[in-house]
C-alpha cells in the first residue's frame, strides 16, 4: 500500500511535467529560438554577364527565400582571378559563417582554404567545380562523364555508319575536358563503326577551335562528325561548318547553352547539345547546405543532371526555360 | 509510529493537490487547445478570404490582358486595311501593306505590353508592325504551334501558354501568344494569321507581386495542365519540386489542400474568363495563421501562467482541507499519549467542523469516564485505608487493657486511672469526628497520650520529650501520622536496645522560596538500635516506590497484611520473652502485632500512603539511621491552615 503510493506520486508529477513541456513544445513548436542560418556562397564568378551564374545566384537566392535563411554571394569578377578568389575566401571565413558553397577557380590552390574553414569547424560545399580535398561534405555539380554518354549516345544514333569523329576539347587537364573525352570515348570507342581521329586541344580560343574544324574538314574527307566539348569548341566547330558549308554532311554534337548555339540548333548546324542545370545546381547546394547543418550527410558527390537538347525537343515547354532562363 | 502518521499526512494533502493538478491542468490544455484552435480557425478563415481576393485580383488582371488582346484581334478582324492587305494578291499589295502596317503600329504604340503584332498570310509571308524586324529563317511560321492552332478553328482566337517566341531574327522573348485565323469579310475564306504577343514579364510581374505569407506563391496553368507560369518553373522541370495539377484540373472547390507529399500547402484556384487559364495560389499551411509563432508563444505563456497558477492554487486548496484534519489528527495524538484535557478548537461548517465537534464530545467523555474511576479508586482506597486503621486500633487496644488489667491486679490504682484516661482521650482524638485532616496540635496530642500509656507501661525504659513548637499547632495534617512513627521506634529501636530509650517528637516550619508552598518538617528521633544500611535502603526503596507508583496495587498491600499477620506468630515467642524481663509485664499479643521479620511495619508504609494521597507525592516520610545511634524520620507535610476537603 504504502510502497504504491510512493511511486504514484512521482509518477503523476511527470505525467504533469511531461503535459506541460507538451504544450510548450506544441505551441512553440521549436522551443529554443533557432539561429539564425547565414550561407555564404563563394563563386567562379560574379559578373553579371555569365548567364550560367546568374542562374545560380537566382537559384541559390530562391531557395534562401524559400528556406527562410540569410545569403550572401561574392565571388571574382572574373573566373580566371584565382588570387582574388582566395582573397574573398579568407575574408569569408573571418567572418565564421554558417555555411560555405564554394565553386573553385582553382582544383588545388583552394584546399588550404577548404581545410581553415573545416578548422574553423564551417561546413564546405563545393559547387560546379570542386576542390582536391575530401573535406568538403559533397560536391553538387553535373555529372560530366554521364552528360557526356548521353551526347555520345544520341550521336552514336545519328552519325552514319563508317565515319571518323573527332573531338575537339578545349584546355587539357581541365576537369570538364577530361571527364567529357572519357564519358565520349567510353561510348564510341566500343562501336566499331566509328573511329576517332583524336583529340584537339583549343586552349579555349573560338579562332582555335573554327581552325581545328576547317583543317580537320579539309583533311579528312571522311570525318562526318565533330564533337565539341565546351560552348567555345561549339562555336568554333559550327562557324567552320557553316563557312565551309558542310551542314548536313558534318554533325556537330556539342555541349553547353548560349543564344548562339540556340541559333546553330535551329540552322541545324548543331545536331545537339548537353546543357547543365544551373537553376538546380543554385538550388540544391543551398538546400543541401541547410541540410548539413542539420546533421544530414551526404555522398561526396551530388548530381544536378543534364539534359540533352535537340533542334526537335528544343522548344519543348521544360526545355524552354533551360535555354532561355531570363525573361527578357 | 510518527513517521507512520506522517508519511500519511504527506499522502492525504499531496493527493489532493494532484488530484486537483490534473483535472485544472486537463480543463486548462483542453481550453487553451480549444481556444487555440478558434483562434486558428478564425486567422485561417481571414487568410482563406485574403487569398481568394488576392488571386481574383490577378485573375482579373490577367484576364483584362487576355481581354486587352482579343479586342485588338477582333479590331484586326473587321479592320478594312487588314483585309484589303491580305486579300491582296503579293504584287498588288504595295500600298496596302504600307497601310496595314501602320494599322499594326498604333496598336503596338497604344500599349508596352504588347511586344509584337505581326500578320502572316496563308504562304507564311509575314508583316510586323515594325519594318525592320526580320522573319528567324530558320523557322517556317506555318509549323509553328500558334498559326496550326489559329487555323484549326478560324475566326477564334487562340491563346498559347507562355513560350519563347522564335519567330523573330536574333530575338527571344518570352510572351504570351494570341492567334487568329483573319477570315474574309466577304466570302468568310481564310486570309491569313494574325499574331499579337504579350509581354511574358507582365504575367510574371502580376503573379511576383503578390506575397502569400513568406513562402507562398501563384502560379499559372492552362486548360491542359501546361504552367502558364510559375516562379519556380525550371525545380518543377527538374523535379525537384512538385505541383498536383491533375488535381487542380479535376477539384471542383477552389480552396483545398494539396495533395503533394512532404508539402503541406493550399490551392487556392481561380478560372479566368477569357481563357482555359487557372490562376493558382500556393499557401503554405503553417504559414496561414500571421505570426502564428507570436499567437502560439502567447497561449503558450498564458498555458504554463495557468498551468502554474492552477497547481498553486490546488496546493493551497489542499492545504486548506487538509489543514483542520491535521489539527484533529494532532489533537487526536494528543488524546492518544493521556492528554484529556485537549479540544479541538476546529470552527467549520462542514463534516470536518462536525467531526471535531464529535471528537471534543468524545474526549470530554473519556475524561469524565476516566476521572469517575479515578474517583472511585481513590475512593476505595481511602476506604481501605480506613479500615486498616480500624485494624490497627484493636491491637493496641487489646495490648493496653491488658495491661490495665495486669495494673488493676497488681493494686496499681493510679497509674490504671492515668492509663485508662489516656487511652479514653487517644481514642477520641483518634475519632476525630470522623475527619481525616486534622490540626497538628491535635496530632500531638494524640501522640502525647499514646506516649502516656506506653510510658506506663515501659517505665524508665522509654523516655520522651515533644518539642513541636507552638507555631505549628494550626497546621493541618492528615491525622494519625505521629503515633505509627512512634510506635515504631518503640518496638523496633527502643525495645531491642538494652538500656533506656529517648524518643523526641519536634518540626519546624520552612519557608519555601516564592511561588511554592511553605513546607513543614516534623519528625520523631530515637537512640535505638537504628537500621543498618542494607535495611535503610530496602526501606527507603519501599517508600520511594509508594511515591513513585503514587498508590500501591492491590496485591502489595495483602501481601504486606499477609505478611504482617504470619509474623506476629513466629515473632511470638521472642517478644514476649523480651518483654517479660524488661517490664514484667506480658506484652505477649500487643508485641505480637508489631514485631516480625520486617523491620519497617505496614503502619510506616500507611502514613507514608497516606501522606501522599492526600498531599502529594511531593511529601511523605524520610528516613535517616544509623545502626545503634537511633533513627530520625522526617515528615514532610505542606503548610497549610485552611480546612481542606478530604
Amino acid at each position: 500500500m504504502k510502497r504504491r503510493t510512493v511511486f504514484i506520486v512521482p509518477a503523476i508529477l511527470l505525467f504533469l511535467l511531461f503535459t506541460g513541456i507538451f504544450i510548450i513544445l506544441y505551441f512553440t513548436q521549436t522551443p529554443f529560438p533557432q539561429k539564425e542560418i547565414r550561407v555564404v556562397a563563394v563563386l567562379k564568378t560574379i559578373d553579371t554577364n555569365m548567364e550560367f551564374w546568374e542562374v545560380v545566384k537566382t537559384a541559390m537566392r530562391m531557395a534562401a527565400n524559400e528556406l527562410g535563411i540569410g545569403l550572401e554571394i561574392v565571388g571574382p569578377p572574373d573566373e580566371s582571378d584565382i588570387e582574388s578568389q582566395i582573397r574573398i575566401m579568407e575574408a569569408v571565413i573571418q567572418q565564421k559563417p554558417s555555411v560555405i558553397i564554394l565553386a573553385a577557380t582553382d582544383r588545388e590552390r583552394l584546399v588550404p582554404l577548404v581545410e581553415k574553414a573545416h578548422h574553423q569547424r564551417i561546413p564546405v560545399i563545393t559547387l560546379d567545380s570542386g576542390v582536391k580535398s575530401p573535406l568538403p561534405r559533397t560536391f553538387v555539380a553535373t555529372n560530366n562523364v554521364e552528360a557526356a554518354r548521353e551526347l555520345a549516345r544520341y550521336a552514336q544514333n545519328h552519325i552514319p555508319p563508317e565515319s571518323m569523329v573527332a573531338i575537339v576539347n578545349h584546355i587539357p587537364g581541365a576537369t570538364t575536358a577530361i571527364e567529357r573525352e572519357q564519358g565520349v570515348r567510353s561510348i564510341l570507342e566500343k562501336d566499331p563503326r566509328f573511329t576517332i581521329i583524336g583529340t584537339y586541344f583549343t586552349d579555349n580560343f573560338e579562332e582555335n577551335a573554327y581552325t581545328i574544324a576547317r583543317s580537320l574538314m579539309n583533311q579528312y574527307p571522311r570525318l562526318r562528325a565533330l564533337l565539341a566539348m565546351n560552348e567555345v569548341s561549339v562555336i568554333g566547330c559550327a562557324r567552320a561548318i557553316r563557312d565551309l558549308e558542310k551542314k548536313g554532311k558534318v554533325q556537330l554534337y556539342g555541349f553547353d547553352n548560349s543564344l548562339v548555339e540556340v541559333q546553330f540548333l535551329e540552322e541545324g548546324v548543331l545536331n545537339a547539345t548537353v546543357i547543365q542545370r544551373p537553376f538546380t545546381m543554385g538550388y540544391l547546394s543551398v538546400q543541401i547546405a541547410v541540410d548539413v547543418l542539420r546533421g544530414k550527410t551526404f555522398p561526396s558527390f551530388t548530381d544536378t543532371g543534364s539534359v540533352l537538347i535537340t533542334p526537335e525537343n528544343m522548344y519543348y515547354p521544360e526545355h524552354q526555360k533551360l535555354l532561355f532562363p531570363f525573361v527578357k | 509510529m510518527s513517521e507512520r502518521a506522517a508519511s500519511h499526512s504527506h499522502s492525504i494533502q499531496v493527493t489532493m493537490a494532484l488530484a486537483f493538478s490534473v483535472v485544472s491542468v486537463s480543463i486548462i490544455v483542453a481550453a487553451i487547445l480549444l481556444s487555440y484552435a478558434f483562434t486558428e480557425e478564425a486567422a485561417r478563415l481571414s487568410s482563406r478570404t485574403y487569398t481568394r481576393q488576392l488571386i481574383r485580383q490577378i485573375a482579373q488582371n490577367v484576364d483584362m490582358y487576355i481581354d486587352y488582346m482579343k479586342s485588338i484581334s477582333s479590331f484586326i478582324q473587321g479592320n478594312q486595311d487588314i483585309q484589303g492587305y491580305l486579300s491582296a494578291t503579293e504584287e498588288s499589295r504595295f500600298f496596302s501593306r504600307q497601310r496595314a502596317r501602320e494599322v499594326l503600329e498604333t496598336i503596338i504604340r497604344s500599349r508596352k505590353d504588347i511586344s509584337l503584332v505581326a500578320l502572316f498570310d496563308m504562304q507564311g509571308k509575314p508583316l510586323f508592325h515594325d519594318e525592320r524586324l526580320e522573319v528567324n529563317p530558320h523557322r517556317d511560321p506555318r509549323r509553328e504551334n500558334w498559326f496550326v492552332s489559329a487555323m484549326q478553328r478560324p475566326g477564334e482566337s487562340h491563346i498559347s501558354s507562355s513560350h519563347v517566341q522564335n519567330i523573330l531574327k536574333n530575338q527571344y522573348r518570352w510572351v504570351i501568344s494570341l492567334s487568329r485565323c483573319i477570315v474574309s469579310e466577304q466570302d468568310a475564306s481564310t486570309l491569313g494569321i494574325l499574331l499579337v504577343d504579350l509581354n511574358y514579364d507582365l504575367i510574371q510581374r502580376i503573379c511576383s507581386s503578390v506575397r502569400l505569407g513568406k513562402r507562398g506563391y501563384v502560379f499559372i496553368i492552362d486548360g491542359k495542365g501546361e504552367l502558364v507560369y510559375h516562379p519556380q518553373q525550371q525545380l518543377i522541370y527538374s523535379g525537384l519540386k512538385k505541383e498536383n495539377i491533375p488535381q487542380i484540373l479535376e477539384t471542383k472547390s477552389d480552396y483545398f489542400i494539396a495533395d503533394i507529399p512532404d508539402m503541406k500547402v493550399l490551392y487556392s484556384v481561380q478560372n479566368l474568363q477569357n481563357v482555359d487559364w487557372k490562376v493558382v495560389g500556393v499557401n503554405y499551411k503553417d504559414e496561414l495563421v500571421e505570426n502564428q509563432e507570436h499567437i502560439r508563444r502567447t497561449y503558450a505563456l498564458w498555458g504554463v501562467a495557468f498551468f502554474s497558477i492552477s497547481i498553486l492554487l490546488s496546493i493551497v486548496v489542499a492545504q486548506q482541507i487538509s489543514r483542520p484534519i491535521k489539527r484533529l489528527r494532532n489533537s487526536m495524538r494528543l488524546v492518544e499519549q493521556g492528554n484529556f484535557h485537549i479540544r479541538s478548537n476546529i470552527r467549520a461548517n462542514n463534516e470536518i467542523g462536525e467531526l471535531a465537534r464529535d471528537f471534543n464530545l468524545m474526549v470530554e467523555e473519556i475524561e469524565k469516564l476516566l476521572y469517575r474511576i479515578k474517583e472511585q479508586q481513590e475512593a476505595k482506597r481511602k476506604s481501605e485505608l480506613k479500615a486498616l486503621q480500624m485494624q490497627i486500633n484493636p491491637h493496641f487496644l487489646y495490648n493496653t487493657l491488658d495491661s490495665i488489667i495486669w495494673m488493676a491486679e497488681g493494686g496499681k490504682q493510679t497509674e490504671v486511672v492515668e492509663m485508662s484516661a489516656a487511652l479514653a482521650k487517644l481514642f477520641r482524638l483518634s475519632i476525630s469526628k470522623g475527619r481525616e485532616i486534622v490540626t497538628i496540635g491535635s496530632e500531638v496530642e494524640h501522640v502525647r497520650n499514646y506516649l502516656t500509656i506506653q510510658k506506663i507501661r515501659y517505665r524508665d525504659r522509654l523516655d520522651y520529650r515533644i518539642e513541636i513548637p507552638d507555631l505549628l499547632i494550626e497546621y493541618r495534617t492528615v491525622k494519625i501520622i505521629l503515633q505509627p512513627l512512634v510506635e515504631n521506634a518503640i518496638y523496633h529501636g527502643i525495645k531491642n536496645k538494652g538500656g533506656p530509650g529517648l524518643v523526641v517528637i519536634g518540626g519546624c516550619l520552612i519557608h519555601e522560596p516564592e511561588g511554592s508552598r511553605d513546607r513543614i518538617e516534623l519528625f520523631v528521633q530515637d537512640d535505638g538500635v537504628g537500621m543498618d544500611d542494607e535495611t535503610l535502603q530496602r526501606l527507603r526503596k519501599r517508600l520511594g516506590r509508594v511515591k513513585n507508583e503514587g498508590l500501591p496495587s492491590e496485591s502489595e498491600a495483602g501481601g504486606f497484611s499477609e505478611g504482617e499477620s504470619g509474623a506476629s506468630f513466629s515473632g511470638e515467642g521472642g517478644l514476649s520473652r523480651k518483654g517479660g524481663t524488661s517490664f514484667g509485664i506480658p506484652l505477649k499479643i500487643a508485641d505480637n502485632s508489631h514485631s516480625g521479620t520486617s523491620h519497617h511495619g505496614l503502619g510506616v508504609l500507611n502514613v507514608d500512603e497516606r501522606i501522599k494521597l492526600y498531599f502529594g507525592p511531593a511529601y511523605g516520610l524520610r528516613y535517616e539511621s544509623q545502626e545503634g545511634k537511633g533513627t530520625t524520620v522526617y515528615i514532610d507535610l505542606p503548610a497549610i491552615l485552611e480546612d481542606i476537603e478530604e
